[in-house]
Formats: structure tokens, C-alpha cells, sequence
């Protein structure tokens, strides 16, 4: 022991931290955490400890609304995985990770959204990894409830010549002023068929929506639809 | 004068500042303040991790050496290039740092502009 660190008297304090806005042009406002710290008798000087700047650091991550870097070790500790592999897992950088744990830096906002999922339970690791094996993998073709579909695809038809044909079946069915009644359900439960522009999402198309098959995005959420 | 601050006393005060257990580092109340008026996304861990990079860094390290501190210890101050969080462009961050006889505790004394 030192000298020094035994005449050292232990007190708290008000400290003063500042919470930035995450408003632009905003000031940071300033809040006061009370904290423990050690008076040096001698001199009346005032010395906060590690004790202190984890507390201080949790109130200024508290009240931004991110996760501090004890927490972020929390998290990961949990989770049983090393930096590397949770940032893989979250598809960022190793050294950005580190910077977050170790305090160098504040977690980013946007992927604190994430991390306070994962911390609080609402998210779990399997689906994390899930979403991180679905990026990194090529997306699958759209799972046919249709015979006639499954036949198609056993015999070599991609998504993209399934909808090539598509189209040609209408482009015939137009020309001869004919309705092509061929019913198709397609589950749309996979990643390659894209994004939604219907609202709310068609059970079945009718012959003018199918028109625009090939370029309407069909949402997760529609499990069937059916092209006339 | 500038003097080329000891190897030995850069990797025990870095590894002091870059584990952080408590009672290892004695921070005091005005560079706190300072450190934390330089940048709104400024933290207390992200000064101690600040520091033990600057102190890792390859090289020779300058500074001046300081005897007279009432604290026993040896004392050593430097200045580095630093970029806060939200800063456009660097500044010159001056620190004094004194590593107490038993080699376990750091205190810093000074972290400014």
C-alpha cells in the first residue's frame, strides 16, 4: 500500500456529466450523479476512482439511451462469445467492437437498437446467427405448394425462367384475347422473393395484377399468391 | 527539457490504464472535468483507454519528468495528437501522469488541451 492511497478519506459527491442531444444543433444538457470518490486530507484534492467512471459511464449511456461498455462485456460474456465472433455475428468490424466494450468509443446508435434487444432478451443469438448465415448465403428459390411448380423445378427451372415463362403465358394469353386460367401458389416465406409494394397483401392476383408479376415485390407476410 | 519517458514505466502505467480494476487508478476531479468539456461523446474508460494507447504507441514516447509532486512516485507528463468523437480535426491533448511506488496505481493528473 502507499502512502499516499491510505491517507486518502472516502466521500461522495455530485458530478456533473453531460448527455448530448441527439437533436442536431441541440446542447448537451447536464445532469448530476452522485459518486463515490477520496478526499486527500492533506491537500483537500478530490480523486474518483474506477468505482466512480463505471457509474458515471453507465448514467451518460443510461440517459442517451445506449448500452455502456460494462454492459456491452455484459452482453457478450453472456453470450459466450469472444469479440471476434460477436462481431461477426453483428456483421461489424472487430476493432469497432472493441472500441465499444472498452469504452474508446460510444456504441453506435443505430446498432444499439440491436444490442438493446440482445441484451434484454427480445432477440437471441440463434437468430441473430440465422440472419447472419441468410446474408451470407445465396438466397433460396421460393418454396411451390403448386405440383405443377414442384414438377417445373425438378426438372431444372429457376425462379427467374419460372417467371420468364410466366410472363410469356400471359404475353400468349393477351395476343390470342385469351384468360390464362393456369392456377400457381407460391409461399412466399423466402428472402428471393423481394420486398412489398401491395397493400394489404393479396391472397390471390387477378389477371391485370399478374401483368405486373414480375415486377411486384411480394411481402413475407403473404403466404399465397395465386397467378390467373 | 524533453527527455524520452522509460519503457518500463509506459508498459506498467499502460496496463494499469488499460485493465481498469478498481482502486488501480486515481483520477482527479479537474482533469475529469476537462476531459469531459472537450467532447459531449467524451467518456471516463474511453480517457483510460485513450491514454494506454498513447503509451503502447511504437517509439520512443517525449516528455518531461516531474519531481516535485507532493504524491511519491514517478511522475511523467506528454503531449499526443488527438481526434475527439465529434471533432472535425485533432487537437493536442497534455497529460501528467504519476505511477505510485508500488507500481499498482496511476494517478492522472491532467488531461487538457
Amino acid at each position: 500500500m502507499n502512502a499516499f492511497t491510505q491517507r486518502l478519506v472516502r466521500i461522495e459527491v455530485e458530478e456533473p456529466i453531460r448527455i448530448p442531444s441527439t437533436v442536431p444543433g441541440e446542447k448537451a444538457r447536464t445532469i448530476l450523479v452522485k459518486v463515490p470518490a477520496m478526499r486527500d486530507p492533506k491537500d483537500g484534492e478530490i480523486y474518483f476512482g474506477v468505482e466512480a467512471s463505471i457509474i458515471l459511464d453507465k448514467a451518460k449511456a443510461r440517459h442517451m439511451g445506449v448500452l455502456a461498455p460494462q454492459e456491452l462485456a455484459e452482453l457478450r460474456k453472456r453470450l459466450g462469445l469472444t469479440q471476434k465472433e460477436i462481431a461477426e455475428v453483428l456483421q461489424i468490424g472487430e476493432k469497432s467492437w472493441s472500441r465499444w466494450e472498452t469504452g474508446r468509443e460510444i456504441v453506435s446508435r443505430s446498432l444499439n437498437l440491436l444490442l438493446m434487444a440482445l441484451y434484454e432478451g427480445r432477440v437471441n443469438l440463434p437468430w441473430l446467427r440465422a440472419q447472419c448465415l441468410q446474408d451470407k448465403q445465396p438466397a433460396p428459390a421460393p418454396r411451390l405448394r403448386s405440383r405443377g411448380f414442384e414438377v417445373l423445378f425438378q426438372q431444372g427451372m429457376t425462379w427467374n425462367t419460372l417467371t420468364d415463362a410466366l410472363r410469356a403465358t400471359r404475353s400468349a394469353a393477351n395476343l390470342t384475347g385469351m384468360h390464362h386460367y393456369s392456377h400457381f401458389a407460391i409461399y412466399t416465406h423466402t428472402p428471393a422473393m423481394p420486398a412489398a409494394k401491395i397493400s394489404p397483401p393479396p391472397r390471390a392476383v387477378t389477371h391485370s395484377q399478374a401483368s405486373q408479376f414480375s415486377a411486384v415485390k411480394v411481402p413475407a407476410e403473404c403466404e399465397e399468391l395465386c397467378v390467373a | 527539457m524533453s527527455i524520452i519517458i522509460p519503457q518500463r514505466w509506459r508498459t506498467d502505467v499502460a496496463a494499469i490504464l488499460d485493465q481498469a480494476q478498481e482502486e488501480t487508478i486515481l483520477l482527479r476531479k479537474r482533469p475529469r472535468r476537462e476531459w469531459f468539456n472537450l467532447d459531449d461523446e467524451h467518456t471516463e474508460f474511453g480517457l483510460y483507454a485513450l491514454l494506454a494507447d498513447e503509451l503502447s504507441i511504437a517509439g520512443n514516447l517525449y516528455g518531461k519528468v516531474h519531481t516535485d509532486m507532493v504524491e511519491e512516485g514517478e511522475c511523467y507528463s506528454f503531449s499526443f495528437r488527438y481526434r475527439p468523437p465529434t471533432a472535425e480535426g485533432e487537437i493536442e491533448l497534455y497529460t501528467k501522469l504519476n505511477l505510485l511506488p508500488d507500481g499498482q496505481v496511476v494517478i492522472i493528473y491532467s488531461a487538457h488541451t
